[in-house]
């Protein structure tokens, strides 16, 4: 009965161990969820170490179709583009990469759904594919070690190991310094806050920001490259952020917040209260936008109007 | 001799459905009702239709129930075998497809998806709390567009090019069919994009992470909607079988649990129940803090039966267990 | 006299009332949510909430309208949401205007704030945690008596009743020699209902978020109804197991989260948080040991526990045994669900006869 176990157990270290030998064998690398924690950084880190990368494309009306054929029912929605990402990858590469995310910033914890990606990735996938994974916990280790400590895991030499992860982190750095945070126009600006698999994932962000520049707008995407208040009231590390720099808003800098959540959410559901404190402690209008698989723009649009029209009545 | 009949009822929410069974298990007649609520009322009535279509020397050797209602039409026809329906269906449609792997059964408020290997059930699933992916989603719509289910289903049939329709739950897709009446889309193309809505809905709350195994039964009172049929085969590429019986299924399933069962001598009170004063009265159990509701089931003054409370005691005086 | 709330624990109850005696208050607790307790705690609830905190909420609402004035509640301090329920039950009272203040046991520096409050005399501090902790053990005994028995009762609810009345003679109990006479009584009682001898009842294990599994209401009394078809459940939350988890006592023990975490490591390498380890590595255990089939329960969005749900249906796979997963919350039907639970065990039932 329990040779089940061992079999799992060889397939999965024989991923790590058998790099050195395959480093020119494609990896995939699925454009969703945590793609998003450490945008551009996954892909220079591969690419650095020798090994092709596939990305998985962005996400679509098809990719969207694809979620409700292979994913649980009752995760929140980026847990499963991750999935249906996945599935888009089968075929098209041996192997992909799911780092297992335990905590980002020092003295902070990840959403538990992280703890179990990898894992439940080999459950769905495993036979299909090899799955890739990595530890990062910040109250461990800094991810700079973890790179460090993955590259050598997976064959390479000291200084190349080295090598990949400073290449990786500049990636990493530049992808968040490029980034388009703010449209152009002269109008009001808004901040879109929400978790950065939702505020920089386009097919969620985009229809938003089309919104809201159509309404003569401008739109300020929420930045996760601080570190949160050390005794906040939220011990999750992208929540803490998101409630600490909704807290420090400069009122007469914005006209407005916008979050985006996902419906079923865990996280958000605790905190959406402490993120509404702390929008109403510094004077400034907030909306929640809820958004599913199969939420209409229509209404959307609506709710956008009705928000940026209250306020422009309420400010001369 | 006279001959030897089994009877099925599957007592839904939406429907009343009956199936009468001959020695070898072939369907010798049944009976699909919309039923208004009252499942008493319903099973007499459909038990009056039944009696007048037997021979009048005909024996019921026994008898079976299914359904939501399967406890309380079971105790008041004195059903032999009391079975859910997912049994009820599966053991039907490897009756008439023994080959069968998938079944996709959709009833009024509840639907389900069997899996089926080698004949035997390994696994199914059911719609959580959403009625999205039910037949009572279409019925809504066919309503706001003043349609009866056969106009549905043919101008379903029609369609050319399907509207998409944003369909996570009842209410969200009538307003978007709204929008897409107002906007100027034909009326079988809106149709169509219903059927569709409403099967991927299926697919996505009941079926996810299953595996879906040809061949595929659609049984239930939506089979009866062929547009349902025409969106599975579109959504996942593969026929669709929609069997003979497909609406009473449940009922020819519980006959031939029924007859599967062999009961001797069976507890069936005879058509003549319909006659009867059935009725029922509700009391609230005061024993613990529960409070539970308890349905006594009467016949004219005297109790047959009761269901309900969470304890288990008031089961004592059931009729039909389930072991 | 002061009085305290617990959560309702299931047959713990007692065990809970008995452990808080040495702080001189009266224990105010429910065996089971009730009808009344979940609805005041949906009113008072955020919607996306999840069904324990609901009825955490309103049991802690309909408390402090009796006018009860301190509460306890567990309080993680792992990933999950329960960690902010303290607080967010807290708010909620002081919202209302109910004056009910609640206590986390959970890890807080090394005296928890509760008995930093009570500031109780040791001695009869450790005396009375002795007796809580003696019958704790004593429930978890009983749990098993009426899984095993109840599956092969030959009038329905004799188990249970059997149960009742050596809940009340415990609850009675008040020093550790009389628990332990009383415990010793159990199995007696139990071998004295009268059983089907021919009736092979199928072993299904419980596994799941702790809440949902004590909770007879919340569950809608899943142990019964299985019980009822004929199963033997084997509920794999027991209070007794997790108080030495808590204390880390027993690293070697069978059900010891470091074991646990040993058997789960094929399929799941990390700890996500709730019960999901122990989910993932029972169910692995059961698979072993020759179960017939599993159902795991949770609240609809659960974190930890939705989470590890693909890692239980690939067990499922590659075992063969089957799992049936149930999702609760304060809408689920009664209906529904034993239409599920019969056909599970039709299924289980046949899967056993095909195999012979």
């Amino acid at each position: 009965m329990w040779n089940i176990g061992t079999r799992w157990l060889r397939g999965r270290t024989g991923g790590a161990a058998g790099f050195a030998a395959s480093s020119q064998e494609p990896i995939g690398l699925p454009l969703a969820l945590y793609a998003y924690l450490h945008p551009g950084l996954w892909q220079a880190f591969f690419e650095g170490l020798g090994c092709p990368v596939v990305l998985s494309g962005s996400t679509d009306a098809a990719m969207l179709e694809r979620v409700g054929l292979v994913s649980e029912t009752e995760h929140c929605l980026p847990a499963k583009l991750l999935d249906a990402h996945m599935d888009a990858l089968i075929g098209r590469v041996g192997r992909v990469f799911v780092p297992r995310i335990l905590s980002l910033k020092r003295g902070y914890i990840a959403c538990p759904k992280f703890g179990a990606l990898p894992d439940a990735a080999r459950a769905r996938f495993g036979d299909r594919l090899a799955v890739l994974s990595v530890e990062l916990d910040e109250n461990r280790e800094p991810l700079r070690t973890s790179l460090v400590r993955f590259a050598r895991a997976l064959g390479a030499s000291g200084p190349a190991a080295r090598t990949a992860s400073e290449r990786a982190l500049a990636a990493w750095a530049d992808a968040c310094a490029d980034d388009e945070k703010e449209t152009a126009g002269a109008g009001r600006r808004y901040l879109l806050a929400g978790h950065p698999y939702l505020v920089n994932e386009p097919w969620f962000s985009e229809p938003v920001v089309r919104g809201l520049t159509r309404l003569g707008a401008r739109v300020e995407r929420m930045r996760f490259d601080r570190a949160p208040a050390p005794d906040g009231p939220l011990r999750w590390d992208t929540s803490a952020i998101m409630r600490d720099t909704l807290a420090d808003l400069d009122a007469r800098r914005y006209a407005g917040v916008i979050q985006l959540s996902s419906f079923g959410c865990g996280c958000d559901s605790i905190a959406e209260r402490h993120f509404r404190e702390a929008a109403r402690e510094r004077g400034l209008p907030y909306m929640l936008l809820r958004l599913d698989e199969h939420a209409g723009e229509a209404g959307m649009r609506t709710r956008l109007e009705a928000f940026v029209d209250t306020i422009g009545s309420r400010l001369p | 001799m006279s001959e030897r009949y089994w009877l099925g009822m599957d007592m839904g929410s939406i429907s009343a459905n009956l199936a009468l069974i001959g020695e070898g298990g072939e369907m010798r007649f049944d009976l699909y009702r919309r039923v208004d609520g009252d499942p008493l009322r319903a099973a007499r009535a459909a038990l009056a239709e039944a009696r007048t279509a037997l021979p009048t020397d005909a024996i019921v050797a026994g008898a079976g129930a299914t359904g939501s209602a399967r406890h309380l039409i079971g105790v008041a026809i004195g059903a032999d075998t009391i079975k859910n329906e997912i049994s009820a269906h599966a053991c039907a449609a490897v009756r008439l497809h023994p080959d069968v792997r998938t079944v996709f059964e959709i009833g009024g408020q509840d639907s389900k998806a069997t899996m089926i290997r080698d004949g035997v059930v390994v696994d199914f699933a059911m719609n959580l709390v959403c009625a999205a992916g039910t037949g009572s989603f279409l019925d809504a719509q066919a309503k706001r567009l003043a349609l009866s289910i056969e106009d549905l289903s043919a101008q379903a049939m029609r369609s050319v090019s399907p509207t998409p329709i944003a369909g996570r739950c009842t209410v969200f897709a009538e307003s978007d069919m709204i929008h897409k009446q107002q906007v100027g889309h034909r009326q079988e193309d809106i149709v169509m994009g219903l059927c569709l809505a409403m099967a991927r809905n299926f697919l996505n709350n009941v079926c996810a992470g299953k595996e879906i195994a040809p061949p595929i039964l659609l049984q239930g009172g939506v089979s009866a909607n062929l547009g349902i049929r025409r969106a599975f085969e579109e959504l996942l590429g593969q026929p669709v079988i929609v069997p003979r019986h497909a609406m009473v299924m449940g009922a020819y399933g519980a006959a031939l649990l029924a007859r599967a069962a062999n009961p001797a001598p069976t507890r069936f009170r005879g058509f003549d129940v319909c006659e009867h004063h059935l009725h029922t009265r509700t009391f609230s159990c005061d024993d613990c803090a529960n409070r539970c509701e308890i349905v006594e089931i009467l016949d004219g003054d005297s109790v047959v039966g009761r269901s309900g409370g969470r304890c288990g005691k008031w089961e004592g005086r059931q009729a039909g267990s389930e072991r | 006299m002061t009085a305290l709330a617990m959560q309702p624990w299931g047959n713990y109850a007692v065990a809970l009332a008995a452990s808080v005696e040495c702080l001189r208050v009266s224990p105010w607790t429910r065996r089971a949510t009730t009808p009344e307790t979940l609805r005041l705690g949906v009113e008072a609830s955020p919607e996306s909430a999840c069904l324990p905190f609901k009825a955490c909420t309103g049991h802690f609402i309909k408390a402090a309208m009796e006018g009860v004035e301190y509460g306890v509640m567990v309080n993680s301090r792992g990933t999950c949401r329960l960690r902010y329920y303290r607080e967010a039950h807290q708010k909620i009272l002081d919202e209302r205007g109910w004056k009910l203040r609640i206590f986390g046991l959970g890890y807080d520096g090394i005296k928890p704030p509760l008995i930093r409050h009570f500031d109780p005399d040791p001695i009869p501090f450790l005396q009375c945690c002795a007796r809580a902790q003696q019958k704790t053990l004593a429930v978890d005994a009983l749990e098993r008596e009426v899984w095993r028995v109840r599956a092969i009762e030959a009038n329905r609810g004799d188990a249970t009743r059997a149960m009742e009345a050596c809940l009340a003679d415990l609850d009675r109990a008040r020093t550790v020699r009389e628990i332990r006479a009383c415990a010793r009584t159990f199995a007696p009682r139990f071998a004295a209902v009268p059983t089907d001898s021919r009736r092979v009842p199928l072993r299904v294990g419980l596994v799941g978020e702790a809440t949902l599994l004590r909770d007879r209401f919340l569950n809608h009394n899943l142990e019964e109804q299985l019980g009822g078809l004929g199963v033997e459940v084997s509920n794999f939350f027991l209070l007794g197991d997790e108080m030495r988890n808590i204390f880390r006592i027993g690293f070697f023990s069978r059900n010891s989260r470091w074991t646990l975490r040993r058997i789960a490591r094929p399929y799941l390498d990390a700890l996500v948080g709730g019960h999901a380890l122990e989910s993932v590595a029972h169910t692995l255990r059961c698979a072993r040991e020759g179960f017939d089939g599993i159902v795991h329960v949770a609240p609809i969005g659960c974190m930890p526990e939705v989470s590890v749900r693909p890692i239980l249906q690939r067990i499922a796979r590659d075992t063969g045994m089957p799992t049936l997963e149930l999702s609760f919350d304060e809408h689920t039907s009664s209906v529904g669900l034993t239409t599920r639970l019969e056909a599970f065990t039709d299924v289980l039932r046949q899967r056993r006869e095909r195999r012979a």
